[in-house]
């Protein structure tokens, strides 16, 4: 047995009896014990959530205008849509869209490729498939 | 709404702080069940009121069976635990038959009565499913059955229609029961940086693999080969089918991550549901680490009650065959679920005819050859599980055994290359999560943060345009 199978007790010996919750060891977030990292994982996550929102705002900016573009035009909608898309044009301004942009053209190489001589690319889109 | 998506990520930024904000436990829990209201009530509002009969259904039927259980109750009284537990489950059923079955029943009627020669079109009535119906019904089931055989304690009615509303798995599980997550409720939740951490590790995982490796394999590769299989080629046919094999459980399995990893955020643990499937010597090892919490189920509450292991062979052999059958119907009516169910149900059974070795037993050459035979039972029964119709099924596999050539390949270098990292995943340690977690809970936050704002630029980079539902909300 691998240490990678060690570390997942076989299922069938989860007890349903178990009256204290879900047993130490059968959860994936369960990490051995480390007593320097016990508390304070609010303030941790709230740390991550207020720089990984900065930074995404920035950097992603795409993904804010493309989610306004997406919202039903009303009233409220209208004036988020506008400053969505201010802001994209803002942060491609100071170019902050080029990792976004430099990813998305490394990826369409990856994706027009082709074994042997052919070439890919829009024409060559399959038949639509169905919508389930 | 979905996971992957904008709108979600500022839901739960508003939720984790309104969460941790309060201090009081019952408050905490009353939000919680709000809010997974809102995120159910974002498909369809109406079925918000389904969600909570159903929750009120099975603490209900519970609490009667409890009531028939007081001390001083008369033998009259006690005599009504066993048909109120039957009339609960079978509300469970009607609830589930309904909205799954109905379509399908009368269609098939109207075949039989067209062959009988009456030509009369049946009126069928639309019927919406609602999203995740299957798995909140299983998890308000168990509770009920657990109460029934004193294998849990009674729980209240916020925790109980919490239990079943609890968003991160509401839509498509993983099946949590009672008795691992109602003592969890009972007790204010504590977020420790190694849970926050392994959180955020399981969430950009789940999201890598359902954003780049699944929609990417789906959208560019996998579904124009199943919505025509007669315009490919047999080599392109069975890579579609292998691409489906990996498609399914980097789709299913980024669900359970984020919902394990949004739970964790909350202060809450789910159990396992996924580990490396595809690196099964038997169906059976299949079954204990694909989709666990389900079978789980299944082996608990239909299996061992059909019997199992108990009566000989022929009971457990047909009580294996029956559970795989009805676990095929769970996903949805249609005869090509039923065959799914059937694949898996023979199989097993099939293997515990002929099996004369434990997994431990085999050289590691009869496991690697073992491992290789049972991926490709699996991804036969993929093949009905993914095609719409049994017209399909049977072209496609007719497709791949004329070994004829296509005009060109369609496969492309990178739909190879994702297959093959969607089942290398499956030879790497399965602790990878924990241990990377391990690691970045003692980096500081901000970096944390950063090395975040890497992967999800790079996943946005990579992501096709718009996000495909998961695969697993249509059950």
């Amino acid at each position: 047995m691998t240490h990678a199978e060690e570390h997942i007790p076989d299922t069938a010996a989860i007890s349903d009896h178990d009256q204290i919750g879900l047993e130490f060891g059968l959860s994936p977030v369960d990490l051995p014990d480390d007593p320097a990292t016990d508390n304070g994982g609010v303030r941790w996550f709230l740390i991550i959530i207020a720089v990984t929102s900065v930074l995404l705002a920035a950097f992603n900016s795409f993904a804010i205008d493309k989610w306004a573009r997406q919202l039903e035009t009303t009233a409220t909608t209208g004036p988020i849509k506008d400053a969505a898309a201010r802001w994209h044009a803002m942060m491609q301004g100071f170019g902050l869209d080029v990792p976004l942009e430099a990813g998305r053209s490394l990826w369409k190489d990856a994706k027009d490729a082709r074994f042997g001589e052919e070439q890919g690319g829009e024409e060559e889109l399959p038949p639509q498939p169905r919508v389930d | 709404m979905l996971f992957p998506t904008l709108t979600f990520h500022i839901f739960f930024i508003v939720v984790f702080l309104v969460i941790w904000a309060l201090r009081d436990n019952e408050w905490r829990k009353i939000l919680l069940l709000m809010a997974s209201w809102i995120f159910y009530g974002a498909w369809d509002w109406r079925f918000v009121a389904l969600l909570i009969a159903s929750g009120i259904l099975n603490w209900g039927a519970a609490r009667l069976i409890l009531w028939t259980r007081e001390s001083g109750a008369s033998e009259q009284r006690q005599s009504l635990a066993k048909p109120i537990f039957i009339l609960g489950i079978a509300a469970n059923l009607i609830i589930l038959g309904f909205f799954k079955y109905y379509g399908f029943f009368l269609e098939q009627v109207g075949e039989v009565l067209y062959s009988l020669g009456w030509e009369r079109d049946l009126t069928i009535m639309s019927v919406i499913l609602p999203v995740g119906v299957s798995f909140f019904t299983f998890q308000g089931m168990s509770y009920q059955i657990d109460i029934y055989r004193k294998h849990t304690k009674p729980a209240s009615l916020l925790d109980i229609t919490l239990l079943m509303s609890f968003f991160p798995h509401l839509v498509a599980g993983p099946i949590v029961r009672a008795s691992h997550l109602v003592p969890q409720f009972q007790k204010i939740p504590r977020l420790t940086i190694g849970m926050a951490a392994a959180g955020v590790a399981l969430i950009l995982w789940g999201l890598f693999k359902k954003v780049v490796i699944a929609s990417q394999l789906a959208t560019d590769y996998v579904d124009p080969i199943f919505f025509d299989p007669t315009a490919y080629g047999s080599l392109d046919l069975l890579m579609g089918l292998y691409g489906y094999a990996v498609q399914i459980y980097c789709d299913f399995s980024a669900y359970s991550d984020m919902a394990i990893g949004l739970a964790a955020l909350l202060g809450y643990r789910f159990p396992w549901n996924f580990n490396q499937p595809y690196r099964s010597a038997t169906l059976q090892e299949f079954w204990r680490r694909w989709h666990m919490s389900l079978s789980q189920w299944l082996r608990d509450y239909l299996y061992i009650s059909l019997g199992g292991s108990r009566h000989g062979r022929r009971r457990l052999y047909l009580a294996m065959i029956t559970t795989m059958l009805l676990g095929g119907l769970w996903h949805g009516a249609s005869w090509n679920f039923v065959i799914w169910g059937a694949i898996h149900g023979f199989v097993l059974a099939a293997e515990r005819m002929i099996r004369t070795k434990t997994i431990e037993d085999m050289t590691l050459a009869t496991r690697v050859l073992n491992i290789i035979l049972t991926f490709h039972i699996v991804t036969l029964a993929w093949l009905f599980f993914r095609a719409a119709e049994l017209s399909t099924s049977m072209e496609y596999l007719s497709g791949i055994a004329a070994l004829r050539g296509g005009e060109t390949l369609f496969l492309t270098p990178l739909a190879l290359a994702l297959i093959i990292l969607g089942m290398g995943l499956h030879f790497f340690p399965n602790d990878g999560i924990q241990r990377t977690a391990a690691v970045l809970r003692r980096a500081p936050a901000w970096g944390v943060a950063v090395l975040g704002v890497i992967c999800l630029v790079a996943i946005e980079a990579m992501a096709p345009e718009g996000v495909a539902p998961f695969i697993y909300y249509q059950f």
